[in-house]
């Protein structure tokens, strides 16, 4: 605002002149609509100049009728978190539009085309798999999974064909599209191109016919369609079809379950209010619908890859499977550490300073505006915070160019933590995590984890393990970095990792199950 | 018998009482849902019950008859369709199968069964719904301001909700709420007559078996929730204070309200979705052929907007009323004519 349109409009204490008042209340006191767009910042915070009017009662008494209307006196607080999520948050059905791509679909790959290049492979048999997207481009805990998965079945001389969505969606494929839905097939790692459900299909019953061994295993169904996807496996003659629970996709769209993106739903029933009130809520029932079509279409095995999970699904889900059981994607075990230490030296509390990390992808479900809050409220104060992912962060010690975890390269993320020397990882979770690669990287890196008791199998690999904490709410993790709790942890993990070292077995995926058909 | 249940408003409230009727179908499908118009359809409208959760319609002017328009004339949009409601009401108790009436305002909306309002009208003749339940704490002075001086100026109890079961009791309530809104159903705060609502404070001295319902789960809204906390149980059940959210009132739709709900939602982020929900559905049920601030009764018949002042002296003058019996009527002889003449004749 101009200076001098400031001295027209207000005395020196920043109360306003009176014409300014009759601009913008009306005689009986309450606020012109004027006032409203005028006094507030798009993020809803108060603009400064206009903080008297929104502290102090004008000079008009209250009981005169300036300010006693309900809508009298402007909001002082700034917009929560809770408030900015929801602002942005779209109806379902705007976000599927928004997600549709406006490229067109490149040539398709025709049946014989598919069989001919699977055929022309000499190989013991095929693995068929699903997922969501390209687990050879995007970072990911599930797209780890494949490309371990991958690995191990190229290892047995199987040969690998991964389809997923050409079209991305954060649903499954429209019920009307079935057969048609395109895919884009990746053949051991290795781009093949793209063709519609029906093509692989056909391609397969040929394989079938021809005597070749297939088998198939599905990672994710996000994208798919369902029932084009149980075609496929009719055409494969899967006896058993291994059914990975990385998320939870089976249960609602909101695969985290994440009510309204705010807060963890626990999947209650489709009638309840939490689904009546939610963004996914009018999308659940038809969801859910196609998903038991599915699971009772086949004999599915349901692969948990935590315990926890397991014992969470089988309660939410009223999926029928074969069986349900649980792979762990990485085992962690102790072994004594040979004395003295040089490296280990350095973890003397006087060596360098508490440090607590973030790992992986800085999304709210994973507990990210958490450690912006602890980076804002406790930064500076002697305590490092310290970020490694696989994009640059804006906040804290970004040290993320250390780190690209591939199949190639698992132990990257490991790594990083032991050079950053942390000691703690905030993973605050708001959902139940299936597995958590980070909370495994992160204690294979040296680090003890903190969570909440909602982080799934966080929280159960941290009590199992007791490395680290789990606190009740984000008041109890305030409190804890402020009353010594954190230092006392940290002494603790310090005098463990003179001690101790971990070592890690990671999971050949789907192989790792047993009596599953395909050696 | 049958529960019945209606809702009062304009066309241009259509989407608010869509919500409305919607979710109250979808806890009752077998009560019986009236609109209660105080309005006629724009052109290009139609409103037509067979697609919408409402099962009776009853207009103004079925209840009013021949003074409809000379009635009318004296109220503004809000005394108007809270003025109907007692007409309404006794209108409703006609009804031969008819067991128990509750009204919302059609900015409501139900999320949970109103059997417990039914299973205290087994006992009680009207059920009211205070504005406030529990005091604001003494040093919070604008709570007291915005939430019980309020409640002093406007009512103690909202009559967005009202419920009587169709005894005696009842009956005689709805004549005599119906005979004051006839006649008194202004927002005169200066003789502290606020529309229906302040009325009603006399309600538990004039009438037996008064149920005054401090349900911390019923007619939720922004005036109550500094004192109110929603969360959901596991089972996603809505909860106020520990018990089942069974309507919350979405007073002032828009930046008022919103400045309302953040004053005192305050963390509790439930109440903002709530909100976000509502204002979908309400987008989800906008017909986009009714003009915006639509009311047939809004303006003369040639489309000037009739004016609060103009309502005003015609319903203090009886002179006036006797000669322009049909007063939106525009053109020679008429009380919009008479009403240019006198301009800035004070």
């Amino acid at each position: 605002m101009h200076p001098l349109l400031y001295k027209l409009m207000f005395h020196k204490a920043g109360k306003p002149r009176g014409w300014t008042r009759f601009v913008f209340f009306r005689k009986n006191g309450t606020a012109r609509p004027l006032f409203y767009r005028v006094i507030h910042k798009k993020n809803g915070t108060i603009r400064p100049r206009w903080a008297y009017w929104a502290t102090q009662p004008l000079d008009q008494p209250a009981d005169q009728g300036l300010i006693t209307a309900q809508d009298s006196r402007p909001e002082v607080q700034p917009l929560s978190a809770a408030e900015q999520t929801l602002r942005a948050l779209r109806p379902f059905e705007q976000t599927v539009a928004d997600w549709r791509k406006t490229t067109e679909l490149p040539d398709l790959l025709t049946p014989d085309e598919i069989y001919a290049r699977l055929s022309e492979l000499a190989s013991s048999g095929l693995v068929l798999s699903l997922g969501h997207d390209n687990y050879r481009v995007i970072p990911g805990g599930v797209q780890l999974c494949i490309q371990q998965e991958e690995k191990a079945a190229t290892a047995r001389n199987l040969t690998y064909l991964h389809l997923h969505p050409w079209q991305p969606l954060p649903c499954l494929a429209d019920i009307s599209e079935g057969g048609r839905v395109p895919v884009t097939l990746l053949l051991n790692g290795e781009m093949l191109g793209t063709t519609r459900m029906e093509s692989v299909t056909q391609a397969i019953e040929r394989c079938v016919a021809s005597g070749k061994n297939v088998d198939m295993v599905v990672h994710h169904l996000m994208g798919h369609a369902p029932e084009a996807v149980a075609d496929l496996a009719r055409a494969a003659q899967v006896r058993d079809l291994p059914f990975w629970l990385h998320d939870f996709f089976t249960l609602c769209p909101s695969y985290t379950l994440q009510r309204n993106g705010l807060a963890f739903c626990g999947a209650p029933e489709v009638t309840s209010n939490a689904c009546g009130l939610c963004v996914y809520g009018v999308s659940r029932p038809q969801h859910l619908a196609r998903m038991a079509a599915f699971f009772e279409a086949l004999p599915i095995t349901a692969i948990a890859p935590s315990d926890h999970t397991a014992a969470f699904w089988s309660s939410r889900s009223q999926l029928p499977v074969r069986r349900l059981t649980t792979v762990p994607h990485m085992v962690l075990t102790e072994t004594a550490r040979p004395r003295p230490q040089t490296a280990i030296a350095t973890n003397h509390p006087k060596a360098h300073p508490i440090t607590v990390g973030y790992l992986g992808a800085m999304v709210d479900h994973k507990g990210w505006s958490v450690f912006v809050r602890m980076i804002h409220r406790f930064g500076g104060g002697g305590i490092r915070f310290v970020v490694l992912s696989d994009k640059a962060a804006n906040v804290g010690e970004d040290a993320s160019g250390k780190v690209h975890v591939t199949s190639d390269s698992p132990d990257a993320m490991s790594r990083a933590v032991r050079e950053a020397k942390i000691d703690v990882v905030l993973h605050w979770a708001s959902w139940a995590e299936t597995f958590s690669f980070t909370t495994y990287e992160a204690m294979l890196g040296g680090a003890w984890v903190l969570t909440n008791p909602l982080s799934g199998n966080v929280q159960a690999s941290v009590l199992a393990s007791g490395r680290g904490a789990v606190l009740e709410d984000e008041a109890a993790l305030v409190a804890f970095f402020a009353d010594g709790g954190l230092e006392r942890l940290v002494a603790e993990r310090r005098a463990y990792a003179e001690k101790t070292e971990l070592q890690a077995r990671t999971s050949a995926m789907t192989f790792d199950l047993p009596g599953w058909s395909t050696t | 018998m049958t529960v019945h249940a209606y809702t009062s408003f304009t066309f241009s409230y259509l989407n608010r009482a869509r919500v409305l009727a919607t979710s109250l179908r979808r806890q009752h499908p077998d009560w019986v849902i009236w609109a209660v118009l105080t309005d006629k359809p724009p052109p290009g409208l139609v409103f037509d019950l067979a697609n919408e959760a409402f099962d009776r319609v009853v207009t103004a002017e079925d209840l009013y008859g021949e003074e409809t328009d000379s009635w009318l004339f004296g109220l503004d949009i809000v005394e108007a369709c809270t003025a109907v409601k007692g007409r309404a009401h006794l209108r409703i108790l006609q009804e031969p199968d008819v067991e128990q009436v509750l009204y919302f305002d059609p900015d409501i909306a139900v999320f949970n069964s109103m059997q417990p309002v039914i299973d205290l009208l087994a006992d009680s003749s009207i059920v009211l719904t205070p504005h406030q339940i529990d005091p604001e704490p003494a040093t919070d002075t604008h709570a007291i301001l915005d939430n019980e001086i309020a409640s002093l100026d406007y009512g103690s109890f909202n009559l967005g909700f009202v419920a009587t079961d169709a005894g005696p009791e009842a009956n005689r309530f709805a004549a005599w709420w119906d005979a004051r809104l006839h006649d008194w159903c202004h927002d005169r705060r200066d003789i502290g007559v606020f529309v229906d609502q302040k009325w009603c404070n006399l309600v538990p001295c004039f009438f037996d078996g008064v149920k005054i319902l401090r349900d911390p789960g019923y007619n939720v809204a922004s005036w109550n929730i500094s004192q109110r906390t929603m969360q959901f149980d596991a089972a996603g059940q809505a909860l106020i204070n520990g018990q089942p959210l069974r309507f919350y009132h979405f007073t002032k739709l828009g930046p008022v309200g919103d400045v309302m709900t953040r004053r005192y939602a305050r963390g509790n982020s439930e109440i903002h979705e709530l909100w976000w929900w509502y204002r979908h559905e309400v987008a989800r049920f906008t017909d986009t052929s009714i003009p915006k601030g639509w009311w047939y009764y809004g303006t003369f018949d040639n489309g000037d907007l009739i004016e609060k002042r103009m309502r005003e002296v015609y319903r203090s003058r009886k002179d006036l009323q006797a000669t322009f019996p049909d007063p939106r009527r525009t053109g020679k002889g008429t009380l919009h004519e008479w009403l240019e003449v006198t301009k800035g004749k004070g």
